[in-house]
């Protein structure tokens, strides 16, 4: 009898002490845990007091958000123009890239083409990123005939509210990152060649 | 733990006593293994490219002197052009590997002599194990070691039984009386007078064996590295970062802008899957949960009036005593995802905790990590003056502009 307590005791205890840790689903043990779970809503956590039980709501719709970061005019501002045909043709016409055609912001709009574009449009805008190849939406390319004299101010309100298969951008992109993106992207519509759309009307990004 | 370390163990069993032989046996086959998991894994493994090139075989690669040389100042070397580390770094994405100064020469030849020994995982040696494989394999271990342990308690109380029974037997035939019968305490007690150096052997095990349990175990308290929660979709960072190169920060573009990285809303979804209705295998469920969420008719393209937030698991989760923001790591400190995250496009069909977060492992990263200072106007002065101090931007690591504060990270 007494055998049973000499091999069942240790590995009784090997099991136990083991088994403490091993289960991926379970994050395991925590001391305090009240330091561990904020007693504030965090970002994404839900929240019993909204309706819809989320903490990250939208802005109150009318107000506008206050800031004095260098494009706050650009980014904080509402976009003035609707989400319907006439809107798209009204914003093709009146609307122009407010940043400069620098340096800086072609790097910057190429970075950001390469993370939030180039999955489905393509290293070099030609409609052929892997997402399209792996049964994704296939835009058209950006040197194609549809689109390779496409006013800026089209292809903005395009990222604002999307076309066709594309969403809207708005919710990841910021109005100036947007700008950035397209003035890079004018470079991929007429590979080679300035385009008339970055040419005509640039004023400097307004402060404040 | 390695052969060599094991036989190592072995001799200084025969020098010392059990005991201490023990704990430095523990001690030293840790070495290499740990000292490769505290200061290498974040960006490499032995088999895989994570940042940098899988490791196995950096042996013959390269000269040890070189090695040496290399893991205590890779950007000084590049910069002094030296082609094979020019080489390394332009083989891989122009990527600096952050300096060791830390880490004396023996410890580097233990990490070195860990990448040589260490062996690929079980389950990453068979060709295309599926998990459910691997599972079956360590349970099918666990039965053989049952098994075995049963035959054996069995063999063992046979053998008893015969002694039992012979010793009965001569007893009788010497006309000597039976002894009086015993309690099983008086059993047990006369039991271990007799058999002292199997007691202690087993007490010592019992007690090694628990000691260093326990040890393990309280230092896991409040760390989740590992933690692999089941999530309301089954959605796969490997398909859509690792296959179709979708960028991290397209979905979580909370990380330049923010503390948080965050977890997309649904628009963000639907960029793709307005279009894309079915997975890879044709199978619809997982697709369409996004579609019930938003109440959306995926026929018709109608939203309806009543979307529910998906509720995910948070996988991540520091303490709210210690404040982490994602855009200056990312942004400002340029440090990739994969360094905190690991090879989140490469093997995360389920997204898991890759590091520990503990805060040992933060200042870890301070200490060795250099901050970018070239070509940044708000450092042009500081620059200068902490140039004149240490000398090196390889040794200008965060720690020295006060990253290891208290204050920096609890407040």
């Amino acid at each position: 009898m007494k055998n049973i307590i000499k091999y069942i005791l240790p590995v009784a205890a090997a099991i136990a002490v083991s088994s403490c840790n091993d289960d991926p689903k379970s994050p395991g043990y925590e001391y305090m845990p009240d330091m561990y779970n904020a007693v504030g809503y965090e970002a994404n956590s839900a929240n019993p007091i909204f309706k819809d039980s989320i903490t990250d709501q939208q802005p109150v719709a009318g107000t506008i958000a206050r800031g004095n970061d260098i494009y706050a005019s650009m980014d904080r501002m509402p976009y003035p123009y609707e989400n319907s045909p006439e809107g798209y043709e009204a914003a093709g016409l009146n609307l122009h890239n407010p940043l400069e055609r620098t340096e800086a912001n072609m790097t910057e709009g190429k970075r950001l083409y390469e993370n939030y574009c180039t999955h489905c449009h393509g290293p070099k805008g030609m409609g052929d990123g892997l997402v399209v190849t792996h049964n994704g939406p296939k835009p058209p390319a950006y040197s194609s005939d549809a689109l390779k004299d496409l006013p800026e101010g089209k292809a903005f309100h395009t990222t604002q509210f999307g076309k066709n298969m594309m969403g809207s951008h708005a919710s990841q992109l910021t109005a100036s990152q947007r700008w950035k993106i397209i003035m890079y992207i004018q470079t991929l519509q007429k590979p080679g060649g300035q385009t008339a759309a970055a040419d005509s009307a640039k004023t400097e990004a307004k402060k404040g | 733990m390695t052969n060599a370390y094991l036989y190592k163990s072995t001799k200084r069993l025969l020098l010392l006593t059990l005991f201490t032989a023990f704990y430095t046996c523990v001690a030293f086959a840790q070495d290499g293994e740990a000292l490769f998991n505290s200061n290498c894994k974040t960006c490499h493994s032995p088999f895989d490219k994570v940042v940098g090139p899988a490791l196995k075989g950096v042996e013959n690669r390269h000269s040890e002197e070189w090695l040496l040389k290399w893991i205590k100042n890779a950007p000084g070397m590049i910069k002094s052009g030296d082609p094979d580390a020019v080489k390394l770094y332009n083989d891989n994405g122009k990527m600096q590997m952050t300096v060791f100064t830390n880490l004396k020469d023996e410890e580097i030849k233990a990490i070195i002599k860990y990448i040589v020994d260490v062996k690929p995982p079980a389950a990453s040696v068979a060709a295309k194990p599926t998990e459910e494989g691997g599972e079956e394999k360590s349970s099918n271990t666990w039965i053989y070691l049952l098994v075995a342990a049963f035959v054996l308690y069995l063999i063992s109380g046979i053998l008893r039984r015969t002694q039992h029974t012979l010793a009965q037997a001569l007893r009788k035939k010497q006309g000597v009386p039976e002894p009086a019968a015993m309690t099983r305490w008086q059993g047990f007690v006369h039991w271990s007078r007799n058999n002292k150096k199997l007691l202690a052997i087993i007490l010592i095990t019992l007690f090694m064996f628990g000691s260093v349990k326990a040890w393990y175990g309280l230092m896991s308290i409040g760390v989740t590295q590992g933690y692999k929660p089941d999530q309301p979709i089954k959605y796969s960072h490997k398909l859509h970062a690792g296959d179709m190169k979708i960028s991290c920060i397209y979905c979580h573009s909370g990380a330049e802008r923010g503390k948080v990285a965050g977890v997309p809303s649904l628009n963000v979804c639907m960029n793709c899957h307005k279009f894309v209705k079915q997975g890879p295998t044709g199978d619809k469920t997982e697709i369409a949960k996004i579609y019930k969420a938003l109440d959306y008719d995926p026929d018709k393209g109608t939203y309806g009036p009543n979307p529910k937030p998906i509720q995910w698991t948070r996988v991540h989760n520091l303490p709210d005593l210690a404040y982490f923001n994602h855009s200056q790591h990312f942004v400002v400190g340029k440090i990739e995802c994969q360094t905190c995250h690991g090879p989140v496009q490469d093997s995360m069909t389920v997204a898991y905790q890759y590091s520990k977060l503990t805060m040992g492992w933060c200042i870890d990263c301070h200490r060795r990590t250099p901050v970018q200072m070239a070509n940044n106007a708000y450092y042009n002065d500081y620059h200068k003056e902490l140039l004149a101090k240490y000398g090196s931007d390889s040794l200008l690591t965060v720690e020295r502009i006060g990253g290891t504060e208290c204050a920096r990270c609890h407040y």
